[in-house]
This record gives structure tokens, sequence and C-alpha cells, in this order.
């Protein structure tokens, strides 16, 4: 082989000729196999995840319809009380259905308990209670009853009145028949007065069935299970004395367990922050985030150069996860310390072209002289050599942090609500792909690339931090929660001698669980 | 992603390997498609023609026995030779007595960039193209280019002394250059 042929040889040796490759991909790709389906594996994922949102979804419209109809709450005078049971409790969720005349706790008369519940009551009244009101009345005072005797078919239980203990009534059934007064509120604006309505019921089947039939509208209102609910539900009566808080028929009426269900859980109004000084809480989450990307030029003839690296760069997607232990105060106010990670992911895409100045030997003359003969000069020649470039690569840059954080709880209906603001301190700064330098040619900012471009600092340095977090409880110890957030950071990423400052600010949405300790 | 995770998950059809198998690759190939190729139009047909072969033949690459670069560049070549086919077909040149020509010299074909050499190349006629590369590029042996052209040695012999007269010719032509008389230190 001559030194020609070689030479050739190492011209073209790996020599590389820029295409349209989107040209050349758009006919390639047609002619690829078709795409396989999805495997089993993936779509098992797809029908857990979707799965899971539809029973949390309906978890959710459950909760929100046993809890939309707020229970009248009726106080009870302490002067009431027998004086050993005096304080300051309330009673509460004492739904009295109206029809059946105003409740009111009658220590003083205790031998004629039935009286103090009835009080318009007749002797007609008076009989019909005592001959046919399921209700056993119990007083510490006393016990004198009347025989049971069910009104209603479902209704076998008998109502116990303690002034003294709580009386064994989970928080199941009276939350399934705090639902029933409003049927009798409803059936009170439809046919009797406040008040005296009881007065008004000439006997004992009008009493029935005013306590038995649903109102239209209400069925109209509630759904199928309510409505069932409300018609096979026995009259409710409710007195707080002491430390009752609630009184009811102590035997649930027939419901379909699936009713029954959530209603095991703890008492929903349980963001009670006063039952122990310190509270330890441990949050987990994770959730998307949204960083636009942001550049300050530092002198203005960067600002050229800004505007392309925000056209050669593009996000993708990012997200945040982590934990974060508090410990809260019962006043409601809560310190929060965790470990933050976060994940922005994007798109770096150059397609430009760069003419460079190079110089070859060459044929620089020709002299011809006067017998026409050529003369070839040869030297140094000056030539444009034309680069294309087209470039994609995908970058990521990740951010461990420890956020500590102050905020304040407190209860909006059956959630729970905590503003809080904070500090992000960082922990490191990872990255990996390629910006545009200032040079116009794409650099490496990959952490130990040996052709790393010294653009982004290793800490990312410290961010404040602001969340609203919304928490719904699940279970006795744990809650749900979504939590719109942001962080700002308050030194840019990039180092002093580079020609932008960057800073990433984050807007966020982290869905989590709290355990609480 | 490196080139192996490419290729693996471009068997498994994965499109985004694919496209940055031939993000990746299509430069290098154009390189190749160009010496083959009279025209521009041509080397883009056998790019295409290129990837599509290389997709349907990819399980066949085998990474103990080279890299994938090597690989990919005779899928280019055969491909481009597939598409100069006909010009080979029962085609037998004859044997002519030629003369060892004196070395170009270094510094003529030094002055030549990669652009240059290629618009000269392109001036070869498709068999002593054809040749030349297979045989200065390549580095093939006039055996293996006779059987990859399907053409008997001393063709490929005739054609590649051809080829050099032909590209000596065109260096005269094109850049006004007395070859001889630079040779015989005349200029």
């Amino acid at each position: 082989m001559d030194p020609f042929e070689r030479h050739i040889r190492t011209v073209f040796e790996d020599a590389e000729v820029p295409i349209d490759v989107d040209r050349i991909w758009s006919a390639v790709e047609p002619t690829l196999p078709a795409l396989q389906p999805v495997s089993w594996h993936a779509w098992r994922k797809w029908i857990l995840g979707i799965l899971l949102i539809l029973i949390s979804a309906v978890g959710t419209w459950w909760a929100l319809q046993t809890t939309s109809h707020p229970s009248p709450i009726i106080s009870v005078k302490n002067n009431h009380l027998p004086s050993s049971d005096k304080g300051s409790y309330e009673m509460v969720k004492t739904p009295l259905p109206t029809h059946q005349g105003e409740l009111h706790n009658t220590p003083n008369s205790p031998k004629d308990a039935s009286a103090a519940i009835l009080p318009n009551k007749s002797k007609e009244q008076t009989a019909l209670t005592n001959s046919k009101d399921p209700i056993q009345i119990k007083t510490d005072e006393n016990r004198e009853t009347t025989p049971p005797k069910p009104i209603h078919p479902h209704a076998s239980s008998s109502l116990s009145i303690s002034n003294s203990k709580m009386l064994d009534l989970n928080g199941e059934a009276v939350g399934i028949l705090l639902s029933h007064p409003k049927t009798a509120s409803s059936d009170q604006t439809t046919d009797h007065n406040e008040g005296n309505s009881l007065s008004k019921l000439s006997d004992q089947r009008e009493l029935e069935s005013a306590l038995a039939r649903p109102s239209s509208d209400d069925n109209a209102k509630k759904d199928t299970t309510n409505s069932d609910l409300t018609k096979i539900a026995p009259p409710i009566i409710h007195i707080g004395i002491g430390e009752i808080n609630y009184l009811g028929i102590a035997q649930p009426p027939v419901l379909p367990p699936l009713v029954f269900i959530p209603l095991v859980r703890g008492v929903k109004d349980c963001y009670d922050f006063s039952l122990k000084v310190w509270r330890h809480e441990l949050d987990v989450y994770i959730g998307p985030d949204y960083t636009p990307i942001r550049f300050t030029p530092k002198t203005s003839s960067d600002t050229r150069y800004a505007d392309l690296r925000k056209r050669t760069e593009s996000s993708l997607e990012s997200f945040s996860t982590g934990v974060q232990y508090n410990i809260r105060h019962r006043s409601g106010f809560f310190i929060g310390v965790g470990l933050n990670y976060s994940q922005i992911d994007e798109k770096f895409e150059l397609q430009s072209l760069q003419t460079d100045t190079a110089f070859r030997n060459g044929v620089v003359r020709i002299d011809i002289d006067s017998t026409g003969k050529e003369h070839m000069q040869t030297g140094q020649k000056r030539i444009f050599e034309v680069t294309k470039w087209d470039k994609r690569t995908y970058n990521y840059y990740r951010f461990l942090s420890i956020p500590i954080v102050l905020g304040y709880g407190f209860r909006v209906g059956s959630l729970g609500v905590e503003p809080a603001v904070g500090l992000d301190i960082n922990l490191f700064h990872k990255k990996k792909g390629e910006i545009l330098l200032p040079t116009g040619l794409p650099g490496y900012i990959t952490d130990g690339h040996p052709k790393e471009v010294a653009v982004y600092n290793r800490w990312a340095g410290l961010s404040l931090t602001g969340s609203l977090k919304v928490l719904y409880p699940f279970r006795d110890r744990w809650d749900l929660f979504a939590e719109p957030y942001m962080r700002y950071p308050l030194r840019s990423l990039t180092i002093d001698t580079y020609s932008l400052d960057q800073k990433r600010n984050t807007y966020g949405l982290r869905f989590g669980a709290r355990f609480k300790f | 992603m490196d080139i192996q995770s490419m290729i693996n998950r471009s068997m498994e059809n994965d499109r985004v390997a694919q496209k940055a198998l031939v993000h990746q690759f299509s430069g290098y190939v154009h390189a190749i498609a160009l010496r083959y190729a009279k025209c521009s139009e041509d080397a883009q047909d056998i790019v295409q023609d290129t990837f599509i072969r290389m997709f349907d033949k990819l399980e066949q690459y085998n990474p103990a026995l080279g890299s994938f670069k090597s690989w990919i560049s005779k899928v280019t070549v055969r491909v481009a030779l597939n598409k100069y086919k006909r010009f080979f077909n029962h085609r037998e040149i004859p044997v002519e007595t030629w003369t060892q020509e004196p070395e170009i010299q270094p510094e003529i074909y030094h002055a030549l960039d990669m652009t240059q050499l290629l618009l000269i190349i392109q001036q070869l006629p498709e068999g002593y193209r054809a040749v030349f590369n297979l045989y200065c590029v390549e580095g093939y042996n006039h055996k293996e280019i006779s059987h990859l052209l399907d053409i008997p040695d001393s063709t490929s012999r005739a054609m590649l002394s051809r080829a050099k007269k032909k590209l000596r010719k065109i260096l005269i032509e094109k850049y006004a250059f007395d070859y001889k008389q630079y040779s015989n230190g005349s200029l």
C-alpha cells in the first residue's frame, strides 16, 4: 500500500458526514416491526394503580357523604347536671327528632325520667311512652324503668341513660344514626311545629308513622343506602349528662355490613391535639414538581447566551419524594425535619452550524509562463470547516436536602390543615448531561466526567420552602394528605465565574401518608 | 445508554433505542455511503437501506467478533455494493499490462481534505470506485473483493489499476497539476 492509499484510508477512517437524521429516521421507522404489545407485567401495574385510585376515590366519596350532614349540637347547662358531674362538658351530637318534642335533662325529677324526656306529654302520651317506647331509662338516681316494648320491629334494643359514665356505645352506632334525625326534622317542616310537635300527635299510630316515615325530599337527596337506613333506623333520643357524650340506641338497626365498615375507624374528628402535650408523627410523601428554567445573565452581553440556553434545554419531568418527622405541641404548632430527594429531568437539543477556519497545505497559485506552461505554487491555504451539531442529550439534576419546617395545624371540618414554612438545606447536587457553553459548543456537566465543564456548584445552598398540607383521617393512626408546596433557592446553582445565574424555583404537589405515634 | 444496551433494546423493538442508534451512526454510515455513491441522493438511499438492513439483521451482530462500528461499516458496504451490483454482473475486464506509476507526492494529496477527496472518488466509474474503496479504504484484498463482487481476481486488479490512473488524471485535471513535471522536479 503506497502512501497515497494510506492517506486515503486515514482520511476516511471513522469519518462522519452530517446527514438529516430525522429524514432518515422517518424513512426507516415505517419499515421496522410494529411495536410489541405491552407485557402483562406492565399491565398488572396499570390495573393495580387504577384499582388503588378507584378505591381511594370511593373511600373519599363515602367519607364525604357520611360527614356532610353534621348533627345539631345541643348544649347542656351545667346547672342541669348533678353536682358530682358538673364540669365544662358539652353534650355533643345529640340530634333530637323534633317531632318527639324537645328533650331536656331533668335531674330534679328523676323519678319521672320519661316525663323529663317528653315535657309536654299528656297522659295518653305518657302511657304511650310507658307502654310502647322501647327506651329503657336508667339513671344513677333512679333505676325505675318502664318495661321495654319495641315500637319498631327492628328496634328491639333498649336505650340506657346514665349520668355518671359514658355508656358503652361506640362511634359506629352514633355515626349511622346521626343521619336519621334529619328525616325527622324534615317531617317537622312539613307536619309539625318545633317544640310542641309531639303534643300534636294524637295517638301511637301517628307517632309510629311519623317516626318511621322518611321525607320524600330527603329520599330524593340521599342515596339508596341512606334511604334504607332512614327507613329502618329507629328513633333516637340522645341525652347528655355530665360525661355522657352520646346516648342512643345501643343496638344499631340491621345494616348492610359494607356500610358499617368505615365506621369501625376511630372518631372522625380526631384532630384533637390537646390529648397529649407533645405528639410525634412521620410523613412519607411523593409527588410531581414543576421547575421552570430561569437564567439571569450577569452582563447584557450574556443575554443572547441565556436565550440560547433556554432554547436548547427543555423540561421533561421532575418529582420529589421524602420523609419528614414532626414533633407537635398540643397547641397545634409543630416542627418538622426530614430528608427530601428531588430529581429534574431535562432534554438538551442542539442543532446548529459552526464554521471554523483552518490552514492546510495545498496549491495556492498557478503561474503561466511565456510558453504557456503552468507552474503550481504550493503552500498553506485557508479553508473553512463547517460543523453541524445535531445533538440530543437527556440531562438530570438530583438534589438531596434536609427540610426543616415550622407549622401550625388546625381543623377545618373533618380535615386537618397545616401551613408550614421552613428552610431546605441542600446536602448535595448531582447532575449528568450536556449544556450549551458560552463558546457555542456543547459541554459536559456530568459529575466526574473527564471533560466536565465547571458550571454548577456542588452544593445548591439553602432554599426557602412553604407548604399547605391538607390531611384526611384515614385510620386511627394514619392520615392521608395532599400538600402543595414551593421552594425558592437563595443562591444560584452556577459558579461565580459563569456567565449566567440559574435558580430553580420548585412548585409541586406531594401526596403522602402520616403515621401518628 | 451505551452501544450494547442500545443494541439490546433495539432488538426488543424499542423505538427510542433504535432512533438513538440511527442518530449515533448516521454520520458514519453517510460518510461510507458517499464514497460508494455517485451522488448525495444515492448516498442517502444507501444510508436508509443500511439502517433498514441493520435493524433486520441486528441479532446477527456478535460483539466478540468486532466492534459494532466495523459491523455496521460492512453492512453499509454490502448495501452499497448491492445497489450497483448490476454493474459487476458478468463483467470481466481484460488484464492489461500496466507499469508501476511513480507515487503521487504527499504534498499534493495532503492538501486535499475529505470533501475534496470524496468529490474526486465520486468521479470514478462505479466499478472502479467500488474496487478502489474496498481495497484502499476498507482494506480488502483482491481475493476478498472478487468474492464480494463476484468477479475474477484479475478483474479486481485491473479495476484498481484503472481507478488509480483515473484518480491521477482527475487530480491533474482538477487542480491543473502536471504530475509528471512535478515529480521530475521541474516545478
